[in-house]
């Protein structure tokens, strides 16, 4: 599947610019954004219920930009799960078999092993507003699994679920897609489920792709602000780039102090840039830590928030007082008390530019 | 107390204006009378046997009300289901102008929508020049006064009974429903058969509920656009009470029209669950 240099306009108002994606076969992909980024409108180019402007979709090396959507055979899982409420589980999932020309024992020999996948055979003659969310949840991806797809969709499937479902149902799927090579495209606006779920992510903003990678390259090599910010929790520090060394930078703050930071390869000497440093790469102490080879910036302590499972340090630098950083510590050992000077061991810095 | 009042208000109300008069009105099916004397109570089913016992009045009165009241919600289902549908695609500015001028017919006296219908559908009228100046017909074919006039006239007040409620119940389906539908594979068509046109039952089921009712006991446009010859049970009922006097008789065309009627509905409604019921 891939998408080459999409566009869409709702009237006045340009939803999608230069979109150019790949999917590979039996890749999951994530498109992750914030609401209104244009990731749901790119979704819906590729299963055709919108035509881009500009650009082509090919779905299995065929353009398919002006094929109907009826014609296109890619599965769909609706955020509201779209079941239709006069027929049961198995017709909603045999009801995409029955327009093929198969004999109904195929039919029901398809539905009924894609209902097995789910786990939802037992609940077949059922009709969807009988069962709960996450049991419609699996009807909806049976139903769009069974006519073997040739790129599922996923449109923020989880979202209606409560917490505790979502995190099992994010499992669940996850080893789905490994069991049946699934290639599928998975939007959503939320970040660890786009982590956790994908083989690569793809990060959009107002319209715009932001940057393509593995979770690993977006959430430790974030291209900008934005992607830093939106996946995860970020601390930003200004500075210039004093040295390179391969994709070593060496980074001067403002407060004189400096900073080793992974670099991107457009990154020059003496350009004004970002250092993005995770909270969790933060380690808090009272005391100078011994034997460190990262760098160590000091500060004063100006908050504790306890998290229950980490607490949350906010501190600001040495001469920058109304900095506000913010790094993860655990409870056990005795917090540093507020106003207290403390030392920030810096385990990974990035650089990213503004 | 106020709950009271507001439950109990209305159900005086009907008891008093509705439930009474149509006891009234069964007492007085059930009575018999002689010219010029007041009728007497006698229990008797006569009234019933004369209209549902006499081949004549059974095919040119009860049998033509049905086959009206049927044939006209039939024809404007059929004409204002696509009209609905287009309606549920507009944007929602677009639609209230379309629902407006879908309720116009009803805007209009029925005295004066007849007579609009006599000039176009008279002998002379506009569609009879239209179709000899075509060569379509050499003699002006007779629609006025004929049970296609009424049928004309009985579907055209039909329509916005059948669009209105059709478009609510259309708008309201989820888009992603017929997304979904064509995702597995269906095109326009069955998306509409399989998926919008049984979710749009419970408006079709309203507005052709509401059309067979009124147009089973239409009065005005048979009286006005059929004359003598098509005589519906509301019209013949009329004759009966206020011409000949006889109001026993009157009463049982009255009783056994709403008997009638009820159980159409009935028969109906039990269909349409069975056939669209599942999972609601």
């Amino acid at each position: 599947m891939e998408l080459v240099g999409c566009a869409k306009r709702f009237g006045e108002t340009s939803v999608l610019r230069d979109v150019s994606f790949g999917l590979r076969k039996g890749e999951s992909l994530s498109l992750l954004g914030p609401s209104g980024c244009g990731k749901t409108t790119t979704l819906r180019l590729i299963a055709g219920f919108l035509t881009p402007d500009a650009g082509d979709v090919f779905i299995r090396g065929g353009n398919v930009t002006h094929v109907p959507a009826h014609l296109r055979n890619v599965g769909m899982v609706f955020q509201n799960y779209a079941l239709w409420p006069h027929m049961t589980v198995f017709e909603n999932v045999a009801f995409g078999l029955r327009l093929r020309k198969l004999t109904p024992r195929t039919v029901e020999t398809r539905a009924t092993a894609a209902l097995t996948q789910v786990q939802l055979n037992r609940l077949r003659d059922r009709y969807p507003t009988q069962l709960s969310g996450g049991e419609q949840q699996r009807v909806a991806l049976a139903r769009a699994l069974a006519i073997d797809p040739s790129v599922l969709l996923l449109d923020e499937p989880l979202s209606n679920l409560d917490r505790k479902l979502r995190e099992e149902m994010r499992v669940e799927l996850k080893a789905l897609q490994q069991d049946l090579k699934l290639t599928s495209l998975y939007v959503t606006h939320d970040q660890e489920e786009a982590l956790s779920m994908s083989d690569r992510i793809v990060v959009m903003n107002n319209g715009e792709i932001q940057q393509i990678g593995t979770p690993r390259d977006i959430y430790e090599r974030p291209v900008n602000k934005f992607v830093a910010g939106f996946v995860g929790h970020a601390n930003f520090l200004e500075g210039v780039v004093l040295s390179l060394n391969g994709d070593r930078a060496v980074v001067r703050l403002p407060s004189g102090q400096t900073l080793h930071a992974l670099g991107h390869g457009h990154v020059a000497a003496g350009s004004s840039v970002m250092a993005m440093i995770r909270p969790e790469r933060i380690r808090i102490t009272t005391a100078p830590p011994l034997r460190t080879a990262a760098d160590v910036l000091t500060g004063q302590l100006r908050q504790i928030v306890y998290e229950g499972a980490t607490l949350r340090y906010i501190f600001s630098l040495s001469g920058r007082p109304n900095e506000m950083l913010f790094a993860h510590g655990v409870p056990d050992q005795p917090p540093p008390g507020l106003g207290d000077d403390i030392y920030a061991e810096v385990l990974q810095a990035t650089v990213i530019l503004g | 107390m106020l709950y009271l009042i507001g439950l109990g208000l209305p159900i005086v109300f009907l008891l008093l204006f509705f439930l009474g008069p149509l006891g009234w009105m069964v007492l007085m099916s059930l009575s018999s009378q002689t010219a010029g004397q007041a009728p007497t109570l006698v229990f008797t089913l006569g009234n019933f046997v004369r209209l549902l016992g006499d081949p004549f009045y059974l095919k040119n009165t009860v049998w033509l009300t049905l086959k009206l009241a049927f044939t006209s919600t039939a024809l404007a289902l059929m004409m204002g289901y696509p009209i609905a549908y287009f309606a549920s695609q507009l944007p929602s500015r677009w639609r209230g102008v379309l629902i407006t001028l879908a309720v116009v017919p009803l805007w209009v006296n029925v005295v004066v929508r007849t007579f609009g219908w006599a000039v176009v559908l008279m002998d002379s009228g506009l569609l009879n020049r239209a179709l000899m100046r075509l060569g379509l017909v050499d003699r002006p074919v007779r629609l006025m006064f004929t049970e296609t006039g009424v049928l004309i006239g009985l579907t055209q007040i039909a329509i916005p009974y059948i669009v209105v409620p059709l478009i609510g119940v259309l708008t309201a389906i989820d888009p992603a429903l017929q997304e979904a539908a064509q995702s597995v594979g269906a095109n326009r068509w069955r998306t509409f058969w399989k998926v919008t046109f049984p979710l749009s039952i419970p408006g079709v089921a309203a507005g052709t509920l509401i059309v067979f009712s009124l147009n089973a006991s239409a009065f005005a446009i048979p009286a006005m656009m059929g004359g003598e010859r098509v005589r519906m049970m509301g019209l013949m009922a009329f004759q009966q009470a206020a011409i000949l006097g006889n109001f026993p008789y009157a009463a049982a065309i009255g009783v056994s029209l709403f008997l009638l009627s009820i159980s159409t509905i009935l028969a109906y409604t039990g269909i349409l669950a069975r056939a669209f019921g599942g999972g609601r």
